[in-house]
């Protein structure tokens, strides 16, 4: 087990040589193509609050702080609603046999198909509602989600159910203290994998059909050749991501401290 | 059943039960052959015999996991349909909830029937000082030994007061000490409740320091069943002489046979 002191170490140092080729690159290139880390940093400080292009040229008001707040809530919401409902969805198929065999081709089907192309659909059933551009991110969690905890469901084997049953648990108590917490931990590996790509397909979304959000901004910005601010974006989205995910993983172990 | 017979029904009855598998490639085996046994209420008994011989699957019957093919079994004069925790199950590795903290693990058995708090707590509070575990109620089983793991388990059962007591091969892979702790752990908890016990075990040395009657099962069947008066707690020396030591040679050649002709 590595401490923590020098983990933080090696990523800020990893971060630091990331940085420093890119000044490298950056010193023989054409400054629209790739704008200094100098010039970058300049960019998110001045667009954080305001872009005022954004606001001609797109639907969106605001800077980057607004299209990283857009993005992020979706991607926040539609990993929940999907999770949430992928949670029930693969216990059920993990415990009820019915329902196993009724849904799970229809499941998998839907996970074989790459989440992009229902992004067309969501569009023409629904419009650029806010809904559509947490769709896909929904659509992912949901299916990942569903996945990994029906297969948990199924493994938690015969002799904990016999146990439990031998002290005299019934059905209700047994998927309350049994069943459900032994999926937890396998659910929250789901989430933070549906969570990770959630960053993408929030701002594909965007791309696709939206009006606002980091996925609009940089499909603003690219039209105007302003790279450093949808570098700025894209770096101010990702920390978020970083971000996020530590508080997923902090939580996630906390509620599975029993583990062994 | 009968109706006016004074003696209480036995606490373990199988009737001519018979269990069959069916193996991938077609072939049908016999795992139990027409056995006929009845334990009364209150008895220790241990049934020995070389693994994959039926044993287990008699214990899965009788705790109502599995169905025979053929034949009745009983328990306390009424047929098995099912897990019942007049029935408790101790299995060879211990099924502690990792979940649930040590107390709760005991108290898991009183919560499904409906125990108030309080008084579950308390009844966990005593399993716990009687076990030797008094500060480990807030332990996740992750932080404990194999040893108190399955004094846990122990206790859990206990905690539901069966009327029967299972126990598969419950303290395979512990060290002679070990096994010795937790055999008193056991028998103390025994002498309170004085619960019927079916104990599975491969080993004779176990069987012969605890069981009121032994039974050994070879290919499915009791091919030998044996007594034993002797009072416990039976120290090392006891198995060693006399009637005990002529016992286990004898326990061993039909373990032995047994093997040699499988």
């Amino acid at each position: 087990m590595r401490s923590g002191a020098i983990s933080a170490g090696l990523a800020f140092s990893g971060v630091a040589i990331v940085v420093g080729l890119w000044w490298l690159i950056s010193l023989g290139a054409d400054p629209v193509r790739v704008p200094s880390p100098q010039v970058v940093y300049d960019a998110l400080i001045t667009g954080w609050e305001n872009i005022p292009a954004l606001s001609f040229v797109a639907f969106q008001s605001g800077g980057i702080k607004q299209a990283v707040t857009y993005t992020t809530v979706n991607v926040i919401v539609g990993v929940g609603i999907g999770a949430a409902i992928g949670f029930v969805l693969g216990a059920l198929l993990g415990r009820a046999r019915l329902a196993r065999e009724l849904l799970s081709p229809g499941l998998f089907v839907l996970s074989t198909v790459p989440v992009l192309v229902l992004a067309p659909f969501l569009t023409i059933w629904f419009g650029t509602a806010r809904f559509v551009q947490a769709g896909l991110v929904i659509v992912f969690a949901l299916v990942t989600v569903a996945a990994v905890t029906q297969q948990a469901t199924l493994d938690v084997g015969e002799r904990y159910t016999n146990y439990a049953a031998s002290l005299g648990a019934r059905r209700s108590l047994l998927l309350r203290a049994v069943i459900l917490p032994a999926i937890v931990p396998a659910a929250i590996g789901g989430i933070r994998v549906a969570a990770a790509a959630g960053w993408s397909f929030a701002t594909v979304a965007e791309l696709l059909g939206g009006n606002k959000g980091v996925g609009k901004l940089i499909q603003t910005m690219q039209g105007l050749s302003a790279t450093a601010d949808i570098m700025a974006a894209v770096i101010a989205l990702g920390i978020v991501a970083v971000l996020v995910d530590g508080v997923i993983r902090f939580v996630g172990q906390w509620v599975v401290r029993w583990q062994e | 059943m009968d109706g006016g017979v004074a003696t209480a029904a036995p606490a373990i009855e199988l009737r001519d039960v018979r269990k069959t598998f069916r193996l991938e490639s077609g072939e049908e085996v016999v795992a139990v052959d027409d056995v006929t046994l009845t334990v009364p209420e209150g008895e220790f008994v241990c049934v020995l015999g070389p693994s994959g011989h039926g044993k287990s699957t008699m214990l899965n019957m009788i705790a109502g996991f599995a169905e025979p093919t053929a034949g009745e079994v009983h328990s306390g004069g009424e047929p098995v349909e099912g897990p019942d925790p007049r029935r408790g199950v101790i299995f060879q590795r211990d099924t502690l909830f990792l979940w649930k903290r040590v107390a709760d693990n005991i108290g898991f058995g009183l919560r499904a029937k409906g125990v108030p708090k309080e008084e579950r707590d308390e009844i966990v509070a005593r399993y716990l000082r009687i076990i030797g575990l008094e500060s480990y109620g807030r332990a996740w089983p992750r932080q404990l030994s194999g040893g108190m793991r399955r004094r846990v388990a122990i206790a859990a059962v206990f905690a539901n007061e069966p009327e029967v007591l299972l126990m598969d091969e419950p303290f395979v892979g512990l060290d002679y000490a070990r096994r010795a702790t937790l055999h008193q752990v056991l028998l103390d908890l025994w002498e309170r409740s004085r619960p019927t016990v079916f104990f599975v075990t491969h080993d004779v040395d176990e069987a012969l320091a605890l069981a009121d009657r032994i039974l050994v099962v070879v290919r499915g069947q009791v091919a030998m069943e044996q007594r034993i008066e002797l009072p416990r707690p039976r120290s090392v020396s006891d198995l060693g002489h006399g009637d005990l030591a002529d016992l286990r040679t004898r326990i061993l050649e039909h373990l032995e046979l047994g093997s040699r002709t499988a």
